[in-house]
């Protein structure tokens, strides 16, 4: 195996080049705490890249060249020492745990680590370990509720589930709000998050302001994600390989009724209709009925009216399956780190399915002269079966009353009760029959990868050229199968029409290309005033093309193929590239390492912007004091380890247009063309001649503090950031021709706090026990946006939107409610006893939390180590768009408040008929009808969005995680094991939310994780899940 | 080596950054951001095929012809009349955004050689106009349509409206006349370029001419406007005359998804599929509309025929606003179709998928003749051009989808069997009418009747401008009145005035969109 390693690395590079060495080294590494040898410390000749790293047992062997005669032990966690080397050529070191972080480096623009006593703006670095614990299959799954100011949504349900990154909240009101994605030191588009091996992941570290990352261009604006993947270990090589098994369940029901079956009658005696979809029937009496019609050979079914499960039971067990390996090894002058995965998916909507597979190669190499070169190349490919209906067949279960075994209908095609044609149900569909008649495959193929050559020439000088891949070829098939209903189906039931089946086929690629080249000078002025200079160049290249075919009616049922179709099909294509380049320089002066201020600006320019308005310069600084460095008193504390006080301030511009937005077009109209000939017309926007990219200015301060040896850390942020001249297709009068105009208007502002706090109590030898909390307070405004424009909708339907309006936090939620007289009393008619629903869209509140809480916990006992997180968020609303499915089928909690009784509408009144103007209190109009007169109307009940808007707070058991380690004595005396270690992990465990949320995950958005309207659900997004299961993995 | 890579890489990125056009990547490879007249135009009169079918249906709801059909509810503001500024919204924007194409063809053609597509655009916008004042009064006008440069428009008189729009029609006939007459004629309209007139000009005038007179027929009563009526009824063009044709738009409408005749898209099938659209399960007659064929106020089998399934006895009838024990619409087949199976073609309202869309029918040019001869402003017998509009009526419910007569029917001998079954009835025999009101009633009766389907909306025009045909106000009886059953208008007569303007005109041009506007008191300046 290791034979085969190593000559595939060989045919990938040069052969290293020989030096000379005149000694062999060897010793042993211990920690100073307990005495146990510390494996993986970097031991490195002093003044070269020579060096090895210590194994299993904590001993290297290192060839040292002539000359030399200084280590240097080096290991994260641990201070640096450095040994001479005695005549015995033996040095065994002693390292001592290091509870100052502020040495730590940390990945910033470019690649360039610097260590965190510099940074002068905010960041969090979580490593693997953390970010893998709870075995996520998803990076961003992995960093919810563990970085402060970082809030990850996964705003779907359903296999490899949408997930949306903000920090900071959101600036921009119709742009991109999330976080720039940096892998290996290449921007990539925020897919690949979703498509990364968390396994492969070295650590990310989350740079949440702007002014961090400016240095990544425009799109920094956001904050950044720079994730760094695994580089090879100088050493024997190791191999991981490990398996995780987890099931996957709801973990959150809807409420639904038991106590009524089917019926719809208006009457206050409500009658049993066998055929029906609402549940506004009789009360369940346990006595058997009949369901549905009788099928042609007169056959029905019976069942006991009484409620079942089954509506809870359809949604099925998911289970997943990763299997991961990966070898990591490397000599003096090279390293490669190899991994693979295979993930598997199986949903807990019934059919659908997602399976993952990634390869990556990770190698660096020393090609002497100086230079030395770092590569990696990510393959992944995903592909999807899913259902193209799963909201419809949420709904069909909705609209199945509780006595219905609905679960018993699975066999669709062979079982008569099940097939469309014998379908208990008149309205709507057997919900297997929704699932598996309408279909999605889907098939994407990502390649990221990068190459770089560093060539440091002098001690102050390193020039790094880098170029980057990242390219997404993606195909998918869309298709629905014909039913023909029979002859005696359409003669009882008028409404069964028959289904024409139908077919979309498309494919896209998209590829970003990225080159960067810049250069590091380092000047030390003196000995107290140290000076660095980085410029760069960034140039990038976007293009995406794709193309899409559909048609309606297919010729031969079950033949999906494009070319089997009635009609002419409909095709798309679109086509895009964009450009832009970028020159930058960040300066960095240094006093005496507790004093550094860093100035830094970037100018970019791109193509999608007239050409005036093509370049823009954004500047940035911050400054950092390492107190606990500077003051004597702070120095000599018994206390306080560290203490660094930072601040910043930026400007970084954002374009939020895409390509060819400028001019307005021409497109083909409706039918056109007709038998050859074409027919155009204008679209409906028209474009400011003057655009601009939307310019957000912030300024964040805060420290950070290390007590009692580092038992306690903490850090505080506060930001404030304004954004001006955002990108909004103004609403115009469609008397002007036009309905919209793109312009830059409108400004919104940010400010918040982001905190953590971690407590080490205890940390010896057997048991290590860690808490951690974060806090992140954010709270944005819509200071204005136009004159003719002070809201924009954003998403919504008849009941409710999410807007963005001037003087409300954004995104806002507003809704429909009922008409209520001054005292704030809901005015119901004197004599039906109904209320109606307002004219007008009313305030709720913000959609994105407030507040929002991480707790994390870590205890390791001996052999065991256990971890657990927790996360709360506040201070927002969600309105689900569900009424149909919960209040119209009669299935929803909501519609047995009153029993189906009449009822006096609560907190209600009515026009006082004496007095025009005034109300009298209503404690005796009953509503004229308890059933589905009131709870399935529109103005009385479904059009009233407010009944449907309740608090998105929750409490969620992110993660939870047991694993033992295999004490080396029980892996045999082989040593062909070196390794294991197995854990019970759960993911989503639970999910606590208020009592008035009675339908599902706040967490959702229909909108979809690139669309700034969150706050709204829909039957789209099916329950919730949790994932437990275990993880065995083995080191050789 | 490795300096040479670093320095290609150098000289690479250079070269990449220091190219001044590596930014001119931002030209549209997806859509066109320029377009010819010839290119625009065609679309522009299909678009405004599509607002005649809008207009019919907005027409059909309150004028009389279409009501709810059982196993649907919910219609609300339909039945209700209790409009909000969100009701009938679409027309606003449709008719403006149909106007921005035709305004565009405009600019884009002040060249002597383009002048037929210039008069072309103008009359077309004239067509459009016409409609939004009769729906909505005042609108922009003066500062419509012009983009970016007047983003809240202001509104314009209405009467100030017509009377430009009067004139835009002489300057339209002027244009192409002296096309006709250059030395070097214009560039031609095709069949192509128009799918209205296939390019024969004479038609163009013909049409420019009968919008001017339904102008001036509708305006003659406002007291701002008797210089300009006066002023056009003289210069009305007798030579250039009106339609005898019907003016029918037909791009070469297919049974393809979209692509269907958009009266046939609504009320019939879906071009995949034999499952009755929803406005024709959803919509049947009126009883009212029944009156006109059924023996009650008229007899006419031949015309109910062809119109409905079940001819003039048919009994899926409502009144509107009625829900209880309502009929459903035929067994798998809409109201207004009459051929044996879906995919058979028929003649009458719903011929086919691939009928044209009429824009204007002779029938109703015969009648505008007719009533300006009535009031003495266009010489002429008045009763010819009244029985010709029968005649021309016939004669469109006859044609089939390929604007050919159905075997065996004869426009003319139907025509006079039909004044001969009503004889003595002044509705349909222009002699038998004793007063100038009468022979009034009798034309815009027989004009209610030919547009019934076809033009709603010009029906209802001429019933709030004329209140013929007459119906007897606050009855119960759907055999008197066409108001709804659960009508809240507060008028007489139970029926609205107007429908209000949009939403979006609220919001995004409060200053200008008129306000206090009632649906039931508020009337089009002509309104009677």
């Amino acid at each position: 195996m290791k034979k085969l390693v190593q000559s595939l690395f060989l045919l990938l590079f040069v052969a290293s080049v020989a030096f000379a060495q005149d000694r062999t080294v060897t010793g042993t590494v211990k920690a100073k705490e307990d005495g146990l040898p510390l494996p993986g410390v970097s031991v490195k000749v002093k003044g070269t890249n020579l060096g090895v790293q210590s194994d299993a047992n904590g001993k290297y062997s290192l060839k040292v060249p002539t000359g030399s005669n200084t280590l240097v032990f080096s290991f994260i966690g641990f201070v640096n020492q450095e040994s001479a080397i005695p005549s015995s050529n033996v040095v065994n070191a002693t390292l001592a745990s290091d509870f100052k972080t502020l040495n730590e480096v940390v990945v910033t623009a470019g690649g360039i680590e610097v260590s965190k006593r510099e940074l002068g703006n905010a960041s969090t670095t979580i490593t693997a370990a953390t970010l893998t614990q709870a075995k996520p299959f998803n990076v961003a799954s992995g960093l919810t509720g563990k970085v402060a100011g970082l809030q990850i949504n996964a705003v779907s349900s359903g296999v490899n589930p949408n997930v949306r990154l903000v920090l900071r909240g959101n600036r921009s009101l119709l742009g991109n709000n999330q976080a720039l994605v940096v892998l290996d030191n290449v921007i990539v588009p925020n897919s690949i998050l979703g498509n990364l091996n968390p396994e492969d992941i070295e650590n990310v570290t989350v740079l949440n302001g702007a002014g961090a990352a400016a240095l990544y261009g425009s799109e920094a604006s956001n904050g950044a994600l720079i994730i760094t993947t695994k580089k090879g270990k100088a050493g024997a090589p190791q191999i991981k390989l490990s398996n995780t098994t987890n099931i996957e369940e709801v973990s959150y029901l809807p409420k639904l009724q038991k106590s009524f079956g089917s019926g719809t009658g208006n009457d206050d005696v409500p009658s049993y209709t066998p055929f029906e979809n609402q549940q506004y029937g009789p009360a369940f009496d346990g006595s058997l009925r009949q369901i549905g019609r009788p099928l042609a050979d007169g056959s029905i079914q019976t069942i006991p009216y009484a409620a079942s499960s089954a509506k809870d039971d359809f949604w099925e067990a998911g289970l997943n399956n990763q299997t991961d390996f990966s070898i990591s090894s490397g000599d003096e002058k090279s390293t490669y780190y190899v991994a693979g995965q295979y993930f598997d998916q199986v949903s807990t909507v019934p059919g659908d399915k997602y399976n993952r597979f990634s390869l990556r190669v990770n190698g660096t190499k020393d090609l002497g002269n100086k230079v030395d070169l770092a590569f990696t190349a990510n393959y992944v490919q995903n592909r999807y079966a899913l259902s193209t209906a799963t909201g419809s067949a949420f709904n069909d279960l909705l609209q199945s009353p509780s006595q219905i075994p609905v679960t018993n209908y699975k066999n669709w095609r062979t079982d008569p009760f099940a097939n469309p044609n014998g379908y208990y149900n008149d309205y709507y569909d057997n919900p297997y029959f929704s699932l598996d008649n309408n279909r999605q495959d889907v098939r994407n193929d990502y390649l990221t990868g990068n190459t770089q050559i560093r060539y440091s020439p002098a001690k102050w000088v390193t020039v790094t050229g880098r170029v980057g891949i990242s390219t997404r070829n993606a195909s998918s098939k869309n298709y629905s199968g014909v039913f023909i209903f029979s002859d005696y189906t359409k003669s009882i039931s008028a409404s069964k029409t028959d289904i024409n089946g139908g077919i979309g086929d498309g494919s896209s690629y998209s590829t970003q290309l990225l080159s960067d080249l810049f250069a590091e000078f380092k000047h030390d002025l003196n000995k107290d005033i140290k000076l660095k200079f980085l410029t760069g160049y960034q140039g990038r290249n976007n293009t995406a093309k794709s193309v899409s075919i559909s048609a309606n009616g297919l010729a031969i049922p079950g033949l999906y193929n494009i070319s089997n179709i009635l009609g002419n099909p409909d095709a798309s294509e679109g086509n895009s590239t964009t450009r832009q380049y970028g020159v930058y320089g960040k300066f960095t002066a240094n006093y005496k390492s507790y004093l550094y201020l860093t100035v830094q600006g970037r100018n970019d320019w791109v193509s999608v912007l007239a050409k005036d308005n093509q370049s823009f310069f954004y500047p940035a600084a911050d400054l950092s004091f390492v107190a606990s460095d500077a003051l004597d008193f702070l120095k000599n504390s018994n206390v306080i380890d560290e203490l660094k006080i930072r601040g910043g301030v930026s400007k970084v511009g954002n374009v939020n247009i895409g390509a060819y937005s400028l001019v307005p077009t021409f497109g083909q109209g409706a039918g056109y063309p007709y038998n050859g000939v074409p027919g155009f017309g204008l679209s409906s926007r028209i474009v400011s001649n003057n655009l601009k990219p939307e310019i957000t200015t912030g300024f964040e301060t805060g420290f950070d503090l290390s007590l009692f040896d580092g038992k306690l850390t903490t850090n505080v942020t506060y930001y404030q950031t304004s954004t001006q001249d955002q990108t909004v297709p103004v609403q115009i009068s469609s008397a002007s021709g036009f309905t919209t105009f793109l312009t830059n208007t409108g400004t919104v502002s940010n400010k918040g706090l982001e905190t953590a706090v971690r407590v080490t109590p205890i940390r010896k030898k057997d048991l290590d026990v860690s808490i951690g909390a974060n806090y992140t307070r954010n709270v944005n405004k819509v200071v204005s946006i136009s004159n003719s424009l002070p809201q924009i909708n954003l998403f919504g339907n008849a009941a409710s939107r999410v807007v963005a309006q001037e003087g409300k936090s954004f995104p806002y939620l507003q809704a429909t409610n009922y008409q209520k007289d001054p005292q704030g009393r809901i005015i119901v008619d004197a004599i039906t006893g109904y209320p109606t629903v307002s004219t007008d869209f009313l305030d709720v509140g913000q959609t994105d939390p407030t507040d929002r809480l991480g707790l994390d916990a870590s205890v390791r006992w001996k052999q065991f180590n256990f971890a657990t997180v927790f996360e709360y968020r506040t201070g927002n609303f969600i309105y689900n768009s569900v009424a149909t499915g919960y209040d119209f089928s009669g299935a929803g909690i909501r519609t047995v408040s009153f029993n189906r009784e009449r009822f006096v509408v609560p907190n209600s009144s009515y026009a006082d008929p004496a007095n025009p103007g005034s109300f009298i209190a209503n404690n005796n109009i009953t509503v004229r009808n308890g059933g589905t007169e009131f709870w399935t109307d529109g103005p009385h009940n479904t059009g009233v969005g407010a009944n449907y808007i309740h608090s998105a707070a929750f409490w969620k058991l992110r993660e939870l995680s047991l694993s033992y380690t295999v004490p080396t004595k029980f892996l045999g005396a082989s040593k062909f094991v070196k390794g294991a270690t197995v854990a019970l992990q759960g993911r989503n465990l639970f999910l606590w939310v208020p009592n008035s949320n009675i339908y599902s995950d706040p967490e959702y958005s229909a909108a979809g994780a690139d669309s700034n309207a969150i706050g709204i659900t829909t039957l789209g997004q099916t329950p919730p899940s949790r994932y437990y299961g275990a993880t065995v993995s083995f080191t050789f | 080596m490795k300096r040479k890579l670093i320095y290609s890489l150098v000289g690479l990125s250079l070269a990449l950054g220091s190219c001044s056009d590596y930014l001119d990547v931002n030209e549209n490879p997806n859509s066109a951001t320029a377009a010819s007249a010839p290119l625009v135009l065609p679309q522009a009169i299909v678009s405004s095929a599509n607002l005649a079918s809008a207009f019919n249906n907005y027409g059909g709801n309150l004028g009389g012809n279409i009501a709810n059909a059982g196993g649907f509810a919910g219609f609300g503001s339909v039945i209700s009349y209790s409009f909000t500024s969100s009701d009938y919204a679409g027309l606003f924007s449709a008719s403006y955004a149909n106007l921005k194409d035709y305004e565009y063809v405009f600019q884009q053609t002040p060249a002597a050689t383009d002048k037929y597509f210039h008069a072309a655009a103008r009359t077309m916008k004239v067509f459009v106009y016409q409609k939004l004042v009769d729906t909505y009064n005042d609108v922009p006008y003066s500062e419509g349509v012009k983009g970016a440069d007047a983003v809240t428009p202001k509104y314009d008189k209405a009467s100030d409206i017509y009377k430009a729009l009067i004139l835009q029609c002489d300057t339209a006939i002027a244009e192409i006349t002296a096309g006709q007459a250059a030395a070097v004629s214009p560039i031609g309209l095709t069949s192509d370029t128009d799918p209205l007139f296939k390019g024969d000009m004479n038609r163009w005038k013909k049409f420019a001419n009968t919008l001017k007179l339904s102008l001036l027929i509708r305006a003659q009563k406002s007291t701002d406007l008797t210089a300009a009526v006066n002023a056009g009824f003289s210069s009305f063009n007798t030579t250039v005359g009106v339609l005898v044709d019907d003016a029918i738009v037909n791009p070469g409408y297919l049974k393809q998804d979209g692509r269907q005749n958009p009266i046939w898209n609504t009320y019939a099938y879906p071009a995949t599929s034999t499952t009755v659209q929803g406005s024709g399960r959803s919509r049947i007659p009126t009883r009212w509309m029944l009156t006109f064929y059924n023996g009650s106020k008229l007899t006419d089998n031949a015309r109910a025929g062809v119109i409905y399934r079940g001819g003039s006895t048919i009994a899926t009838v409502n009144q509107l606003g009625n829900e209880i024990s309502v009929p459903n619409a035929p067994t798998g087949y809409p109201a207004w179709f009459t051929g044996a199976t879906p995919t058979t073609e028929s003649l009458g309202v719903l011929k086919g998928p691939t009928q044209g869309m009429p824009l204007v029918l002779a029938a109703e040019a015969q009648f505008l003749l007719a009533e300006s001869r009535l009031i003495g402003k266009v010489t002429g017998l008045a009763k010819a051009s009244f029985d010709a509009g029968i005649v021309a009526s016939f004669n469109y419910l006859y044609k089939n989808s390929s604007d050919a007569l159905g075997v065996g029917k004869t426009p003319t001998t139907d025509a006079t069997s039909y004044q001969a079954a009503n004889a003595g009835i002044y509705l349909a025999n222009y002699d038998a009418a004793l007063t100038d009101a009468q022979r009034l009633e009798a034309i815009i009766t027989q004009k209610y009747i030919a547009v019934n389907m076809v033009n709603n909306d010009t029906g209802w025009n001429e019933y709030r401008r004329t209140g013929f045909p007459k119906i007897v106000n606050g009855s119960t009886n759907g055999t008197q009145t066409f108001a709804s059953l659960v009508s809240t208008a507060t008028a007489a007569d139970k029926l609205p005035t107007r429908v209000l303007y949009p939403t979006t005109e609220f919001s995004y041009n409060p200053g200008n969109v008129p306000s206090g506007v009632s649906a039931f008191t508020t009337k089009i300046f002509w309104a009677k």
